[in-house]
């Protein structure tokens, strides 16, 4: 069979058990089930069986549950509610001041993290519940939520960033990492704009139209300052391990844990009750994710034995087209495909076909895996299958599936426009790198 | 009694899961204190947790299935009349059964070659393979058995729909 028939039969088929309301995992089993047996028989099972296997002792994939952990303990200590308190109070009469806190946070956690999944999945968890209580729109919410934690892969430290900068042999890790500080604060900068004017032009969608927002003094905001110090220590436990390099990404996000620990401890919330609920939160919400990751890999991988992928990636490679079209072409194939699988199953399929012609086209190294790294972001975050938005809905019972969908299109759009302003001003990604 | 005892086991499987994720955390910060503090890293703490890591996300997936909690694209169960989304769900969870208990099948054939030829695992900290493994059909295992109480739960709110009816 051609490559592209295999491609499209393989993509409607798992669309359309999808579509029917089987467990995402459940419908990548089957779609797996099918193609060993099409392909290999049953000499294929250990292939099945062992791809399952590295997912689930993958140490990259340990973050998730680590930052969803830390999430928790900070959520359910009322740690989090000094933080939103404070900024709260800082950012004073503003119109929808909770979304823009949100986009903040998840910058943050984001960058504290670089999984997107895992930001949406502890946001999902921790703010989101009480901004439906406080009245605020949950669309907006939900776009902020997405907004905010599809930053985490492009602000450093981003594991993506040291596994693309691992795989291609001209780019330097640390010149990549940097390059991702200027277009993550600027697609932030744009995701505070777009709250700015939907609330702007349509004032019901924040509620604090309806309450009077006192003035604090400037000792009260300062009081406020001392109060949030502890989060402090969340962030050295994180990000000051990584930088300073004493720690793994996935061991930094255990300290954060301890450092999560150790701020409720400050703000006396810490009880072994709310750590061990904490501890059983997060085992599902990082289960319902990880085993979704561990049961695609094996379709990405089968599409490769079967010839899909090179097929497509040769297809492109041989097409001859001018600069400007094979960009579009190479980022149009990630955006797609990390709607379906994941996005460290697609670098690893990708990055040795892609490198070649990368180098050929003379495209800056980091300029393009930066702009490669964005739009994967983009890809798990567009529906229907965008891994981003099932960590979301898998930890809001209350938000509807479709809400979520509808809440991510704008993220989609806004970070489209954020490629095409890299693409025509490549300074915004190569500035930094070049004074490293 | 059947229910019963397999939720029992499934409750005591997330505990224990709960647990590994605790021991996760437990493990890596005492890694990092005897790198930095002692200088003397330790060789079996990342192997560790990454088993730890399989053990913790294979025992709490009868957990999660047990309360139905897998993430799906549920657009038509949600735009469904309640009395064909049950009917709807009830397929989903014959489906789920066939395919979950197929998969733990493959997964317990490759568990028993593991067993037989003595594989390790990879990493500086060797243990058997099997041994990690084992937790992947545990898991899918008793998740069967979970599907079969929802599959049988689901008939019962059928039958009780058509008696309201």
């Amino acid at each position: 069979m051609e490559w592209y028939w295999i491609l499209t039969v393989s993509f409607l088929f798992l669309l359309g058990l999808m579509a029917t309301g089987l467990p995402v995992f459940v419908a990548f089993l089957i779609a797996n089930v099918t193609g060993v047996l099409v392909t290999l028989g049953e000499r294929g099972f250990g292939m099945f069986s062992n791809s399952m296997y590295e997912t689930l002792t993958s140490e990259s994939f340990i973050t998730i549950p680590l930052f969803v952990l830390m999430g928790e303990i900070l959520f359910r200590s009322g740690s989090v509610d000094v933080l939103s308190s404070a900024l709260d109070k800082w950012i004073g009469r503003v119109n929808g001041r909770m979304y823009y806190l949100v986009i903040a946070l998840s910058t943050i956690f984001g960058a504290l993290s670089g999984a997107a999944a895992a930001v949406a999945a502890m946001l999902g968890r921790s703010i989101l519940p009480q901004m439906q209580k406080l009245g605020y729109d949950t669309n907006l919410t939900n776009f902020t939520i997405l907004g905010g934690a599809s930053l985490a892969p492009i602000i450093p430290p981003s594991l993506l960033v040291i596994v693309i900068g691992s795989l291609v042999r001209d780019t330097s890790i640390a010149g990549l990492l940097i390059a991702g500080i200027i277009p993550g604060l600027l697609i932030s900068l744009i995701l505070f704009l777009y709250v700015y004017i939907r609330v702007a032009r349509n004032p019901e969608l924040s509620p604090d139209n309806n309450e009077t927002v006192k003035n604090y003094s400037i000792k009260e905001k300062l009081i406020e300052i001392i109060k949030v110090s502890p989060f402090f220590i969340v962030i050295f436990s994180v990000m000051g391990l990584i930088l300073l390099g004493v720690a793994t990404p996935s061991e930094a996000a255990a300290t954060g844990v301890i450092g999560a620990i150790i701020t409720a401890a400050i703000y006396k919330s810490f009880h072994f009750k709310m750590l061990w609920e904490s501890l059983q939160s997060s085992t599902k919400i990082s289960l319902m994710i990880v085993i979704i990751v561990a049961s695609s890999k094996l379709f990405g991988q089968l599409l490769s034995f079967m010839g899909a992928t090179s097929g497509l990636i040769d297809f492109v490679s041989t097409l001859e087209l001018s600069d400007w079209m094979m960009f579009f072409v190479l980022m149009l194939i990630p955006f797609i495909l990390c709607m379906f699988i994941d996005q460290f199953a697609f670098i690893l399929l990708a990055i040795p076909l892609y490198a070649p012609v990368v180098s050929a086209y003379d495209f800056d190294p980091i300029w393009f895996w930066t702009i490669f790294l964005i739009n994967l972001t983009v890809g798990s975050l567009t529906p229907p299958f965008g891994y981003t938005l099932f960590a979301l809905k898998g930890s809001a019972d209350s938000v509807l599936i479709s809400d979520i969908y509808k809440s991510s299109w704008p993220v989609v759009i806004l970070f489209m426009s954020s490629i095409l302003l890299f693409y025509f001003f490549p300074a915004i990604i190569t500035f930094l790198p070049s004074i490293l | 009694m059947f229910t019963k005892t397999i939720d029992a086991i499934t409750k005591a499987f997330f505990f224990l899961a709960s647990l590994a994720l605790g021991l996760i955390v437990v493990i890596f910060s005492f890694e990092i204190i005897m790198r930095y503090f002692f200088a003397a890293p330790t060789s079996w703490a990342t192997d560790t947790v990454t088993f730890l890591f399989c053990a913790s996300l294979m025992l709490a997936l009868p957990e999660v299935t047990r309360t139905d909690g897998n993430i799906a694209v549920s657009i038509i169960l949600d735009f469904s009349a309640p009395s064909i989304a049950n009917k709807i769900k009830l397929v989903i969870y014959a489906v789920s059964f066939v395919i979950v208990s197929y998969v733990t099948y493959i997964t317990f054939i490759e568990f028993l070659r593991l067993f037989e030829t003595g594989i390790n695992t990879l990493g500086s900290f060797r243990i058997s393979k099997w041994i990690v493994f084992s937790f992947i059909p545990l898991g899918l295992g008793l998740s069967v058995l979970q599907l079969i109480i929802l599959f049988k739960r689901q008939l019962i709110e059928i039958s009780l729909d058509r008696k309201g009816a």
